[in-house]
């Protein structure tokens, strides 16, 4: 009875975000903005959801699993898009060099339910601190500009 | 302030009951009971705050009176000091933003500009509870030109 429900439910997947097949030329990590060590850690805790480039686990074309993760990506995209970066404002990445020390200092990024399956994007105090550091510095350096 | 209330009131039955027909004391007391009831009804009423530029403002956002206009009459329950909604005052008091840096006037400017944009604010609960508390047409039209002239005298 449930292997029929649960069969039943692959019928209503929905339609997975697309993936870039090519690197993004607005991305932020082809700009001179984020070192190596930062944009590692931006790639491995935040791109699957906030970039063009999201890789998707076996179990994402699953559901109910794939609902979250289509969901997340959808979502995580429209708040914020690393693949854009180079085509946003200034203010507009400065708001967003803002929210990100923001969400990451208070722990709410990268989601909970996102690094209990992805445990290599779970941000340690001193990863959180050099992204913080990180987006204070590059504002400042924005305004200098 | 209930003290005093019940004060003159006792002191309004002891004439009443008890003639006591000192009409010096009768108005006194009247006056006394005018008074109280203004400043109740004042003391019940939560006043919204209103925005007023600062004298000393050192910020660099430059505020026109229809603006201020818009704020007072459609933002400044939630995004002010004394509001109660702990949301919004992480996102914007008004008040501070009379001393941001341009740093911080643009990528406050441009949140605010996103949130007109996207008819995000007021908030839907907000509106769905008390219709009249929606931006009108001309308000939005008026808050936006200003952000947006705001935001190219800074850029």
């Amino acid at each position: 009875m449930v292997a029929v429900l649960l069969v039943g439910l692959q019928f209503f997947r929905g339609k997975a975000p697309e993936v870039a097949t090519v690197h993004p030329p607005a991305d932020l990590l082809g700009t001179s903005q984020v070192n190596a060590e930062v944009g590692m850690l931006l790639k491995t805790a935040c791109y699957d959801c906030h970039s063009n480039e999201s890789r998707y686990p076996w179990y994402s074309y699953i559901m109910p699993f794939s609902r979250f993760v289509y969901k997340h990506i959808e979502e995580g995209r429209k708040e914020l898009n690393f693949s854009d970066w180079s085509s946003l404002p200034l203010r507009t990445q400065l708001r967003k060099l803002k929210d990100i020390g923001k969400e990451v200092e208070k722990g709410t990024m990268p989601l909970g339910s996102y690094t209990f399956v992805h445990t290599d994007a779970k941000l340690d105090q001193e990863q959180i601190k050099l992204i913080k550091d990180w987006t204070e510095e590059l504002s400042d350096k924005l305004m200098e500009d | 302030m209930k003290r005093m209330w019940y004060k003159v009131c006792t002191e309004h039955l002891n004439l009443i009951l008890f003639g006591k027909s000192d009409l010096t004391m009768m108005r006194c007391s009247l006056l006394l009971f005018f008074m109280l009831t203004i400043a109740s009804i004042a003391n019940a009423q939560q006043a919204k705050p209103v925005l007023v530029l600062p004298a000393d403002a050192q910020g660099v956002i430059k505020y026109t009176p229809e603006a201020l206009k818009v704020i007072n009459n459609k933002c400044m329950s939630c995004h002010t000091p004394s509001s109660k909604d702990e949301d919004a005052k992480e996102a914007l008091i008004w008040e501070e933003t009379f001393n941001y840096n341009k740093k911080l006037a643009l990528l406050t400017l441009d949140d605010i500009l996103e949130s007109l944009e996207k008819g995000e604010m007021p908030p839907k609960e907000t509106v769905q509870k008390t219709p009249s508390a929606a931006l009108t047409t001309a308000e939005a039209v008026t808050l936006k030109a200003w952000v947006e002239s705001s935001l190219t005298k800074l850029e």
